[in-house]
């Protein structure tokens, strides 16, 4: 795991002005006072009608200062923990940490070939694979279990993750109960629920209904997370041109205004609960009515959203490393390799949906070890070009002088392995060397690699009296059902 | 002692590797010993580290370098000896051919595989060569061309030594960029390697 201080980001991409900033901020200040969000959650409209919100039937209006205030309390710094307590990923301090996505349909099985449902073992194999991809820092439970009872999914998937990973777990779940279980679950892990607070190596992931809406378990996850002291990412899903308009600047003052007050209402139910906010802005595409996960204005909505949170002082949930390809081709390579670098640039802090593919309905391991080698030199583009004396090199530059070379200096061995991004997949072999070596494309290299981990990657275990807790507890949740 | 000898050459600190074989030698041991215990264990570590992709090619260099150090100082009492080195390679760039980045980096891989090297520097023509050839009796001629219009000096530099009546005693080596093993096999080369480190492989193969 990178080093919670590691790089400094010397290279910056940047969409929007100060300005600009400025009126996309005031104009969803505007939306939510005027226009209101739908919740009928009635703690909710009770805490936001106590706060000074006007409730008009199930619209909520929220005056600008009720978002100032959750301004004020809201963490400005997030700290995730690993499972096993050790601090990991220290948000808004301008380090770009990335993970899986989670909730796909299908997998596209690395020994088959073949796409089929989740299961359960595919979540925890996908949990194994993020664990052993170096450039990858959190996880995500990355499949809907198909073989569990619906209303416990959500709580098989995050135990199977955490069985096989240490990284901090960024999680979903579909009811306010599996919210409460997969709770408990962490609590038993970290050795209790104030452990779990103090160290919290898990983040929910919730998500408003777009246009302007709440469906009743976001709400009731919502307040729950808040309540239990589970940080939160507050993350709208609009899609331009159906769920929100179709121009980018209209789809960040929607999207900003949800993730605002959602923010809200986390910081009212409990002060001080950490809270990142962001996610996934994307359109609709006009010609086949997919949601598209990659593509020109996904990047820019996704680094002009990480803009707007960073200007707030909040941290950002940021999107890249995902594609609309159906299978691991030059479009997965693009779209992975586009997105990871604007969205890195930008200083986003978690980025999520790495190896996503089919606009992510489909986890795609060869995928992810292809990011993740994407991640390693967007890392590297990240930290830029360091410019001091030593660097400069003018001493060694008068040394060898005319003709001669640089290849067997101190100075040469000192930084080449520093300043020079060394790559693990791609080729850079001569072509006979290429051709001894079997002739493999990098589709052909990231399906050997993904199989090798897949083989013999193990992940710390828990130890048998968590498991078996672990076990019993779902065991009792299930003869519930 | 030869411990840290190895070191340094691992290390590739030439200046220390050269100063601790002076004071071995000082010390009674064995020009020999400190050859097969201390030098060629340490280039045979940095050849498999390389291998592994744990060292890269500077560090390898630099290891070289600091194993040339000690040779130098062992040069002497070896040739009194009657130890000779693993073989001897004249090599250069050919005439009209600026670019030596590519054999300089050939040639440092040789020296630290043991071999001696003779480097003729870049632009070297067919009768320096035969010079070369006939005062340092090789057993590898190397030749490297980076152009198009370069690379048609390797056969001059081939017949040269035939005419000189050397060619059946000298193995002749060939690359650069656009060489080809086509090309090595069209103008009568022995052979041709894409890179540093399989013109190594090559040069022992050739002995």
């Amino acid at each position: 795991m990178k080093d919670q201080q590691r790089t400094v980001r010397r290279s910056r991409f940047e969409v929007l002005s100060k300005d600009d900033q400025e009126r996309i901020y005031s104009a969803a200040l505007e939306v939510l006072e005027k226009t209101g969000m739908r919740l009928h959650e009635p703690e909710a409209l009770s805490l936001l009608k106590t706060a000074g919100a006007t409730v008009e039937k199930d619209m909520v209006h929220f005056p600008a200062r009720l978002v100032e205030k959750a301004l004020e309390t809201a963490p400005k710094e997030v700290l995730l923990y690993t499972r096993d307590g050790q601090p990991a990923l220290l948000l808004n301090t301008g380090n770009s940490y990335f993970g899986n996505g989670s909730d796909c349909v299908y997998i596209l099985d690395s020994f088959t070939g073949k796409r089929r449902k989740f299961t359960k073992e595919d979540v925890g194999n996908a949990a194994r694979v993020v664990d052993a991809l170096e450039n990858l820092d959190f996880v995500m439970p990355a499949g809907i279990v198909s073989d569990k009872p619906v209303s416990v999914a959500d709580v098989h998937a995050f135990q199977v993750t955490t069985f096989n990973t240490v990284k901090p777990v960024c999680y979903t779940a579909m009811t306010r109960q599996e919210t409460e279980d997969i709770i408990d679950v962490a609590s038993i892990i970290a050795g209790g629920e104030d452990e779990l607070r103090k160290k919290p190596f898990l983040i929910q992931y919730i998500e408003t209904s777009s246009p302007l809406s709440y469906s009743a378990d976001a709400a009731e996850m919502l307040l729950l997370c808040a309540e239990r002291g589970v940080p939160i990412i507050c993350s709208p899903g609009p899609i331009g041109g159906a769920t929100a308009p179709a121009t980018l600047a209209g789809i960040l003052v929607l999207h900003f205004a949800e993730a605002l007050s959602m923010l809200v209402i986390s910081q009212l139910k409990n002060e001080g609960v950490p809270t990142v906010i962001g996610g996934c802005a994307s359109v609709m595409d006009m010609k086949t009515t997919v949601s598209a996960y990659a593509g020109p204005e996904f990047w820019l909505l996704n680094a002009a959203l990480t803009e707007l949170c960073h200007s707030l002082g909040l941290p950002m949930f940021g999107t890249a490393g995902c594609s609309d390809a159906k299978k691991v081709d030059g479009q997965v390579a693009i779209e992975s390799a586009l997105s990871a670098v604007t969205q890195s640039l930008c200083g986003a802090d978690l980025i999520h949906d790495v190896g996503y593919i089919d606009s992510g309905l489909t986890q795609c391991f060869d995928s992810l070890v292809i990011a993740n080698e994407i991640l390693g030199m967007v890392d590297r583009i990240r930290s830029g070009i360091e410019v001091d004396d030593e660097r400069l090199a003018v001493d060694l530059i008068d040394k060898v002088g005319a003709g001669g070379n640089y290849l067997v200096q101190p100075h040469t061995v000192k930084y080449f392995r520093s300043e020079f991004w060394m790559p693990e997949l791609l080729t850079r072999e001569s072509y006979e060397g290429w051709i001894e070596g079997g002739s493999k494309t990098l589709e052909n290299r990231a399906n050997e690699r993904a199989r090798s981990i897949l083989n013999d990657h193990k992940a710390p275990p828990l130890g048998e009296e968590i498991n078996e807790e672990i076990f019993h507890f779902l065991e009792c949740r299930e003869a519930t059902l | 002692m030869l411990d840290n000898i190895k070191q340094a050459v691992l290390d590739g600190e030439m200046e220390k590797a050269a100063e601790l074989t002076e004071a071995a030698i000082a010390q009674g041991l064995e020009a020999r010993q400190i050859l097969d215990t201390a030098l060629t264990p340490a280039m045979d570590i940095v050849g498999e580290e390389y291998e592994k992709g744990d060292r890269y090619v500077p560090e390898m260099l630099i290891s070289a370098e600091a194993m040339k150090g000690a040779v130098t100082v062992l040069k002497p009492l070896l040739v009194e000896a009657g130890v000779k080195a693993r073989g001897k390679v004249v090599i250069g760039t050919v005439e009209g051919d600026l670019h030596d980045i590519g054999k300089d980096l050939v040639a440092m891989m040789l020296e630290g595989a043991g071999f001696e090297v003779v480097n003729l520097g870049a632009e070297v023509t067919a009768e320096q060569f035969v010079e070369a050839a006939k005062e340092h009796g090789p057993d590898i001629l190397g030749m490297s061309a980076l152009l198009t219009t370069t690379m048609i000096h390797m056969p001059g530099v081939i017949s040269a030594l035939k005419d000189a009546g050397l060619r059946a005693q000298i193995k002749v080596m060939i690359g650069g960029a656009l060489v080809t093993q086509g090309y090595a096999n069209k103008i009568g080369a022995d052979g041709y390697a894409p890179d540093a480190a399989s013109a190594t492989k090559l040069a022992k193969s050739l002995l």
